[in-house]
């Protein structure tokens, strides 16, 4: 390669370079104040990742697709998905600013981990290339690993942080498998390399699946879907996510629940979008296999949801509930048929889906950190009465649990009607039918948080609540979410055409 | 005023009402009752302005606004009513109205009970107004929210298993509705594209009418040997049939109706149960007419219709007979009210089709006076149940007498409105089903004797002490019956007030639907 190709290549990954430089700052300037309890460290990868922001909004409109060094593909689905980890990331680090527990632990450390985190993230959503795929996966979850446990003296963190590293491996260890036998099938590591060797050689004459000669590409298909499984908490791949959910500090819970989730899903994307679909030609292999595991999930999810009484744990089933939802996305994406015009398909309505997901998320958990910072409550029994006490709270959290629930006019619903869309299309009614009632049912849950918040009177509220901490900036943030969700719920055609591009 | 916008105008006034009161400090609670007055009194006289200015010869929708919300979907904010829909926009701003009233003496947390009282009529004219599917859905979804937390909050003591019970039914049948909806824009595009049609999907409920009556549904892939628009059919049916309530689905009336504040069991027994009716006939009969009828014959579903319906009135009037409690007691003749409009719309003719409608607006005025009725005591005497009173007409002779004709009005006395929507139901359903009708009747029957029971054990019998200090009427619960027990008497006389706005429309959707 020479010189003026590399460097043309460089600047296209400008994103990633100011991350990696916040992520040095970040242990540096940590290095430099030790000792003195400070969020200087957390105000400057803000910063760092303010620039990281604006160069992918910058940089939107002139991904075209182009391939970087061989490995990396810079197109719109992934300056989208940039945008969503980035913005993801922004407010999990304002949270973690604002948030009470991490002060005694090292708090450089933390921005330096999570940012390098995101790093792998992004590598992770923009590349189609086995390798790079694995580096950047491995980077991104060694860091989750660590920052699960990263308050050292809880013992909760620190079993959910063990739990997570060896059920991560496990998977890891699968996946990779997985990869190793697609590489012996098709020769390549290059993710449309395979796909086109699966389609010419192994489909049987009517394209109708994989012949038997391509039963070892199905096997290690499934061996990859697994390890996927695993990344984004489906059924049955979910034990660590309520532990680790729960035993996480609510920051670091949220970037699991968010920025890493929104990252497997691009990564999940990516893959199967170029390995089964070749040329707009759908390869019928895991489709109806996918359609189950969604519908698993999302049952299993939402059933167990329901006997939560911690707010985290509840909010780790329901995600494991939304694992499922967006899953129905790739199922619709993975089979064929459906009508010429299908105005967007499964992949597009999960990108849309997750960009919802992370506002409203990224809101609910946003309070349960604000309510345990200001009353040092986490469980929703101790939530009697607080919608009365903390009003502002307690209003946003009914919108981000509505908008969880996917109903009008939040942008939830609009993120679930886009998942509907192309499942009807492809005729999956059952799945829809499915979805549907599990919607009921999750409202159970996410309304029993509600009705203790505002249907028990202020008397029974806890008393005493500890002053709170940037309460302020909370409760600022947490309405700016609050006002995104309704606003994206009623003009959602900015966001669509965003999608569509994708 | 453009004439064009009138309609944003009847559904925007309580959202900007709402969006004002959040800034009014929750302790002046005068200044936010007086703006809840205004801001629901104002609709309520633009409606009055559009009642008046409806072209009555006109079948078809006036005052239209369109304007394109999310052009990538074919999405737009499309308003227009017409013969069916404008008395219940009516309805809808006069119960509110009279909602805010009844309402005056809450204090617990009366800012937040005004805004979310305001954001219902938004939901509930919303949905009444609405010519697009999507936006039709979503006023639909947006009651649902301010309904959970009105029963929840100021409601009584089973008040949370009530509300999210409520909340729940409803939302079974919105993700069902949701489903069918979905189906039919992902259809509706390939109706008629290869002859030039309509070829664009659209949500646009005028469109998706037009395909039903040209039998476009009907190419549509089946399902598990179901053709697809009787899947979509039973879908939408069972999203109704929950608001209704029908028979199967009807359970959480009772708790709800019983829970609630009187205030909202008006708005709910008043308004929100004809919305199913509303979307029975907006959506149902007329996107897939040939489920209903087809060969110039009720289809088997017509008569599944019809045996509901019967089943309701029946069912419904009998549980009402079994009663402790007042306003359960009303709850349940709601259920039995509401199996005539089911009657009506299975008969699909003239005649039953206008006794569906009219069935719907007089059980609106009835059952929201009777629930009105039961607040009164029940403020005096803090309990409701029919056996412990006794005598009232001694000591409240003028509330009495306000009692006995809501009461009256709801068992369909002649000269009273309530009479023309059961009798012209039972008429029109009598063409089409004779046997279903005749065994219906037998609900007229119970719910007359239930009502009169009801009235000798309340209001007659032995003078009792305790009821000795009961005041009678006040001014603020005149004011709330005064207008209800008016339209009780003027359209039990002249329903040609009612009927004359709908004729047009009912014809309409008649021919429709009777030329399968």
């Amino acid at each position: 390669m020479n010189w003026a190709q590399y460097q043309a290549d460089l600047m296209r990954i400008w994103p990633e370079i100011i991350l990696t430089v916040t992520v040095l700052l970040a242990l540096t300037v940590d290095l430099l104040l030790r000792g003195r309890d400070t969020q200087v460290t957390g105000w400057i990868t803000l910063l760092g990742i303010g620039f990281v922001l604006y160069y992918v909004c910058k940089d939107y409109a002139l991904a075209d697709g182009t391939r970087v060094f061989g490995l990396l593909v810079i197109d719109q689905f992934a300056m989208f998905f940039k945008l969503l980890l980035a913005g993801g990331l922004f407010v999990v680090l304002l949270l973690s600013v604002l948030f009470r527990g991490l002060e005694r632990d090292g708090v450089g450390e933390y921005y330096c981990v999570i940012s390098a985190a995101v790093l792998g993230a992004f590598f992770l959503v923009s590349t189609d290339h086995l390798l790079m795929m694995f580096l950047a996966l491995e980077t991104m979850s060694i860091s989750s690993y660590v920052l699960a446990g990263f308050l050292k003296r809880e013992k909760r963190g620190a079993e959910a942080a063990m739990k997570y590293l060896v059920f991560g491996v496990l998977s890891s260890g699968t996946m990779l498998y997985g990869f190793s036998l697609l590489y012996g099938y098709s020769g390549s590591l290059h993710l449309p390399a395979i796909g086109e060797a699966i389609h010419q050689h192994l489909l049987v004459a009517d394209g109708q699946g994989l012949g038997t000669e391509g039963i070892g590409v199905a096997v290690a298909l499934m061996m990859v879907l697994a390890g996927f499984g695993y990344k984004i908490a489906a059924f049955p791949f979910h034990f660590w996510s309520p532990d680790v959910y729960e035993g996480a500090p609510t920051p670091v819970t949220t970037f699991l629940a968010v920025v890493s989730k929104a990252a497997s899903f691009g990564m999940l994307l990516r893959f199967f979008g170029s390995v089964l679909v070749v040329d707009g030609e759908i390869t019928p292999v895991l489709g109806q296999l996918v359609a189950l595991l969604a519908a698993l999930s999302m049952t299993f999810g939402n059933i167990a949801a329901m006997l939560q009484e911690n707010s985290k744990r509840l909010l780790a089933y329901s995600s494991v509930a939304h694992s499922g939802y967006l899953l129905m996305g790739v199922a619709a994406m993975l089979t064929p048929g459906g009508s010429e015009n299908s105005q967007l398909n499964g992949g597009q309505a999960v990108a849309f889906y997750l960009a919802a997901y992370a506002i409203m998320n990224l809101g609910a958990f946003g309070v349960v950190l604000y309510l345990s910072n200001r009353f040092g409550v986490e469980s929703i029994d101790q939530y009697k009465g607080l919608g009365w006490k903390a009003p502002i709270a307690g209003a946003t959290m009914t919108v981000f649990l509505l908008s969880l629930t996917g109903i009008p006019p939040t942008v939830g619903f609009i993120g679930k009607w886009y998942l509907f869309l192309p499942v009807i299309d492809k005729g999956m009614i059952w799945l829809a039918v499915i979805a549907g009632i599990n919607s009921m049912i999750s409202l159970f849950y996410y309304f029993r948080i509600i009705k203790a918040m505002f249907l028990k009177p202020e008397e029974e509220a806890i008393p005493s609540p500890r002053l709170g901490a940037h309460a302020l900036g909370i409760v600022t943030l947490l309405a700016f979410l609050g006002l995104l969700t309704i606003y994206f719920g009623l003009s959602f055609g900015s966001l669509s055409e965003l999608i569509l591009e994708i | 005023m453009p004439e064009s916008s009138l309609l944003t105008a009847i559904l925007m006034t309580p959202l900007v009402g709402a969006l004002a009161m959040m800034c009014v400090p929750s302790e002046r609670r005068d200044v936010i009752k007086t703006m809840a007055a205004v801001f629901t009194g104002l609709p309520l006289l633009l409606s009055i302005f559009l009642y008046v200015q409806f072209d009555r010869a006109n079948p078809d929708y006036q005052f239209v606004e369109f304007h394109s919300w999310v052009a990538t979907f074919n999405i737009n904010y499309h308003l227009g009513v017409d013969g069916l829909s404008v008395p219940l926009v009516f309805l809808t701003c006069l119960l509110l109205f009279l909602g805010v009233f009844s309402s005056w003496n809450i204090n617990k947390a009366t800012k937040g009970f005004f805004i979310l009282l305001l954001l219902l009529e938004v939901g509930i004219n919303g949905v009444f107004m609405s010519l697009d599917f999507f936006l039709f859905y979503v006023f639909w979804e947006v009651m649902l929210l301010p309904m959970y937390f009105l029963i929840g909050i100021w409601g009584g003591p089973r008040r949370e298993y009530a509300a999210i019970k409520f909340f729940l039914y409803t939302l079974l049948g919105s993700i069902l509705m949701l489903v069918a909806m979905i189906a039919m824009y992902l259809y509706s595009g390939n109706v008629g594209a290869a002859d030039g049609g309509i070829g664009q999907r659209t949500w646009n409920l005028i469109t998706m009418a037009q395909i039903g009556l040209q039998g476009g549904w009907a190419g549509a892939p089946a399902f598990l040997g179901m053709q697809f628009q009787h899947w979509c059919f039973l879908f939408l049916f069972i999203g109704f049939a929950i608001k209704i309530p029908v028979f199967p689905f009807h359970t959480w009336l009772p708790d709800a109706h019983v829970e609630a504040p009187t205030a909202i069991s008006v708005i709910l027994a008043g308004i929100l149960l004809k919305l199913g009716g509303y979307g029975l006939l907006r959506v149902n009969l007329l996107c897939f007419p040939d489920v209903i009828w087809a060969g110039g014959g009720p289809t088997a579903w017509a008569t599944g219709l019809a045996l509901l319906g019967m089943i309701n009135c029946v069912y419904g009037a009998f549980c009402a007979m079994a009663q402790k409690d007042f306003k359960k007691l009303v709850a349940y003749s709601s259920v039995a009210h509401m199996g005539f409009v089911l009657l009506g719309i299975a008969a699909a003719n003239e005649a039953g089709l206008a006794g569906c409608t009219l069935q719907m607006f007089n059980h609106g005025t009835s059952s929201a006076m009777l629930f009105l009725v039961v607040g009164v005591i029940y403020d005096r005497a803090h309990h409701r149940d029919i056996e412990g009173f006794g005598g009232l007409a001694g000591h409240m002779p003028m509330y009495s007498s306000v009692a006995f004709l809501a009461i009256f009005t709801s068992l369909g006395l002649p000269g009273l409105a309530g009479f023309w929507g059961e009798a012209m139901a039972l008429v029109g359903c009598y063409e089409v089903f004779p046997k279903i009708t005749v065994v219906s009747t037998i609900g007229l029957i119970v719910t007359a004797a239930f009502f009169l029971m009801t009235i000798r054990k309340v209001f007659f019998g032995p003078v009792q002490d305790k009821y000795k200090d009961y005041p009678d009427l006040d001014k603020r619960e005149w004011t709330c019956m005064v207008p209800l027990g008016l339209l009780c008497i003027l359209l039990g006389w002249f329903p040609m007030l009612l009927l004359g706005w709908m004729n047009s429309s009912i014809a309409k959707v008649v021919e429709q639907v009777r030329s399968f």
